[in-house]
């Protein structure tokens, strides 16, 4: 835990030290006093809230990841699986399409919210009511997300004849967080809170459900009532992140499963340490997606992919003891 | 004799040369190899549309079909003039062979598998591939004008665009354009081309369409920002440059130094970029062409500047 933590650390002491703005010693000059009024202007104003969102998307993500698999009992079942970052993507999606270039900076995140909302919702209702097996839900989400993300890219094929919407479209798809200011963090940091206070007690409860559902009935738990808290923590986490940054893919799914690699089973320990990988994956990705090419930046979600999955191949390469 | 077969063979050569020289080559790398004068012509891009509008305006070619976003407000110059053209045509080969016209002019970024549908289909198509200055717009209509043997009224066509966008002096200041998808205009486009053109430097070095680190933008400095964007709209670009991450830091914001200029012209690609040449020029002159109805600001079509 102490590693992780300490690695967490020192991703964020790099994420604040680096960047296009300011020479990496810029903290010298901030402890002696003199830091230009330029350097401080770009720390305060771009670099740590941007920092800031990263570190809490990461966290939300992770955590998301983690519920998702616990819930459906499936180390390959990710976030996205029940449609809502696919939700929120298309709402932005509409947006942009549609709407003129001056309504973005409140509608997108607000039609991202709304599409991941409604997505939450209906999943919710529509297990209550009709479908009770995980399975089930599974399935429903399967459909949903092949729904929205065809929807996706109806209005990405239309967008091509105005390059510069088709251009928009491409780099909200991609996920970012070039334009994350300190709202985001707060709307990011809510969400992550409001999770952390009700996914902690549950962990015990996902433990008994991974047993299997007789084992966790007959330990009184009242899975539909846990499958409907999961569902909608889930949509909370996954509409904050990305209604500030589009989608950012791969964290939710293979945080978790580096975890688990390390710790096992556990959910409690899980969640926390995934929390912590999540926040330290983003924050490094996202340094090398807005200082590798600079001072031209590439979306984090192509940096996510590229870097995480070799590393995920090489761990499961090297583990020693079949996987739990 | 063996005279007369030397100036012979030596015409041979010399006619030979000119022949090659007189072949026209498309962006696409293709021999335009046809002599015959085109009835009637198709476009499948904005710019082309707009050029194909003016160059065969009284003229014997028919201008049959422009592209869908010839009638889009937003991005086209001749929403009026393009009701005119009967057909609209797309990325669909089908709705080319419906109309079948002499030729089709193709964008480098339409896909080669439609050149090659339409050329089995026995539809010539020319392909133009150069959208980076204004003198690649300049080339553009020559060669256009060239493939429907309507030379003259290219050359006019850019004479006219040479009068209407005189080099301006120097004027020390700089420039970056806004916009809400992140990247900017750089170098080896129209707009900086155009804006050399009015004095200014692009303070954006790199070349294309550059997506900038927000930290970036925040040291560049530029004493203007030019956005898309009607004058009325002022209030709401101003404030969504301000909640922009390093654009919220910038002197020419906070000075006012945001240059509106409608979408239609800041992206032209054809000669109505010489109106956006005008509209910038007049307001950098701190000066509003359009209220003063400036005499001297004619559109090819005489269509009003909106």
């Amino acid at each position: 835990m102490s590693k992780a933590f300490g690695f967490l650390i020192f991703s964020l002491f790099l994420s604040l030290l680096f960047g296009y703005g300011t020479e990496p010693y810029w903290i010298l000059e901030a402890v002696r006093g003199r830091l230009p009024e330029e350097a401080l202007q770009i720390v305060l104003n771009i670099r740590a809230p941007r920092v800031a969102s990263v570190f809490l998307s990461g966290m939300a993500l992770s955590a998301a990841g983690v519920i998702s698999q616990g819930i459906f009992r499936n180390t390959l079942a990710s976030p996205s699986l029940i449609g809502v970052d696919s939700a929120a993507v298309l709402g932005g999606s509409l947006v942009i399409f549609f709407l003129p270039t001056l309504m973005f900076p409140i509608s997108i995140p607000l039609a991202a919210s709304i599409g991941a909302s409604l997505v939450t919702a209906f999943v919710v209702l529509i297990q209550r009511k009709r479908f009770k097996s995980t399975g089930d839900l599974l399935l429903i989400g399967f459909g949903l997300t092949t729904l929205l993300g065809g929807l996706t890219s109806l209005v990405l094929n239309l967008s091509t004849s105005a390059p510069m919407k088709s251009q928009m479209l491409l780099h909200w798809l991609m996920g970012g967080f070039s334009n994350s200011g300190w709202p985001e963090v707060f709307y990011i940091g809510g969400a992550v809170f409001i999770a952390s206070l009700v996914l902690f007690p549950l962990c015990s409860k996902l433990d008994a459900l991974a047993l299997g559902s007789d084992v966790a009935q007959t330990l009184g738990i009242d899975i539909d009532r846990l499958r409907t808290i999961t569902v909608l923590i889930s949509g909370l986490l996954i509409g904050s992140v990305t209604s500030a940054a589009g989608a950012v893919p791969f964290v939710g799914l293979v945080i978790p499963h580096i975890s688990r690699l390390q710790l096992g089973p556990k959910h409690h320990p899980l969640l926390r340490r995934s929390m912590i990988h999540g926040a330290s994956f983003l924050l490094l990705t996202d340094l090398l997606a807005r200082t590798v090419i600079g001072p031209e930046e590439l979306q984090v979600g192509v940096v996510t992919t590229m870097i995480g999955s070799p590393f995920f191949l090489w761990l499961l390469y090297k583990r020693d003891k079949p996987y739990a | 004799m063996r005279g007369i077969r030397l100036a012979l063979s030596a015409l041979g050569l010399c006619s030979f040369s000119a022949l090659a020289e007189s072949i026209l080559k498309d962006g696409a790398g293709r021999d335009w190899p046809y002599s015959a004068t085109p009835s009637t012509v198709a476009s499948s891009f904005l710019a082309g549309d707009e050029i194909l509008i003016e160059l065969v305006k009284d003229t014997k070619v028919k201008l049959v079909a422009v592209s869908s976003v010839a009638d889009d407000h937003e991005y086209s110059n001749i929403v009026g003039l393009a009701k005119q053209v009967p057909h609209r045509i797309g990325a669909n080969p089908e709705s080319i062979a419906k109309i079948r016209p002499d030729v089709v002019f193709l964008a480098s970024w339409n896909r080669p598998e439609l050149q090659k549908t339409l050329l089995k289909l026995g539809i010539h198509t020319f392909t133009i591939s150069e959208f980076n200055s204004l003198e690649d717009i300049q080339a553009n209509i020559i060669l256009m004008g060239k493939v429907l043997h309507l030379e003259e009224k290219s050359r006019q066509m850019v004479t006219w665009m040479h009068q209407q966008m005189p080099q301006r002096a120097k004027r020390n200041s700089t420039f970056i354009t806004f916009d809400a998808s992140g990247v900017s205009l750089g170098k080896k486009t129209i707009l900086d081309s155009l804006m050399n053109r009015l004095g200014l430097e692009n303070a954006v070095t790199e070349s294309g369409w550059p997506k900038l680190s927000a930290e970036s933008i925040a040291l560049r400095h530029p004493d203007y920002i030019l956005t898309s964007g009607e004058t009325r709209d002022r209030k709401s670009v101003e404030l969504l440059i301000k909640k922009t991450p390093g654009w919220n830091l910038l002197n020419a914001l906070k000075t006012g130094n945001v240059l509106l200029i409608p979408n239609r012209l800041l992206n032209s690609a054809s000669q109505f970029v010489s109106l956006a040449y005008a509209h910038l020029d007049s307001l950098l002159n701190k000066s509003i062409l359009l209220k003063n109805k400036d005499p001297n600001l004619k559109s090819p079509n005489n269509e009003p500047l909106k």
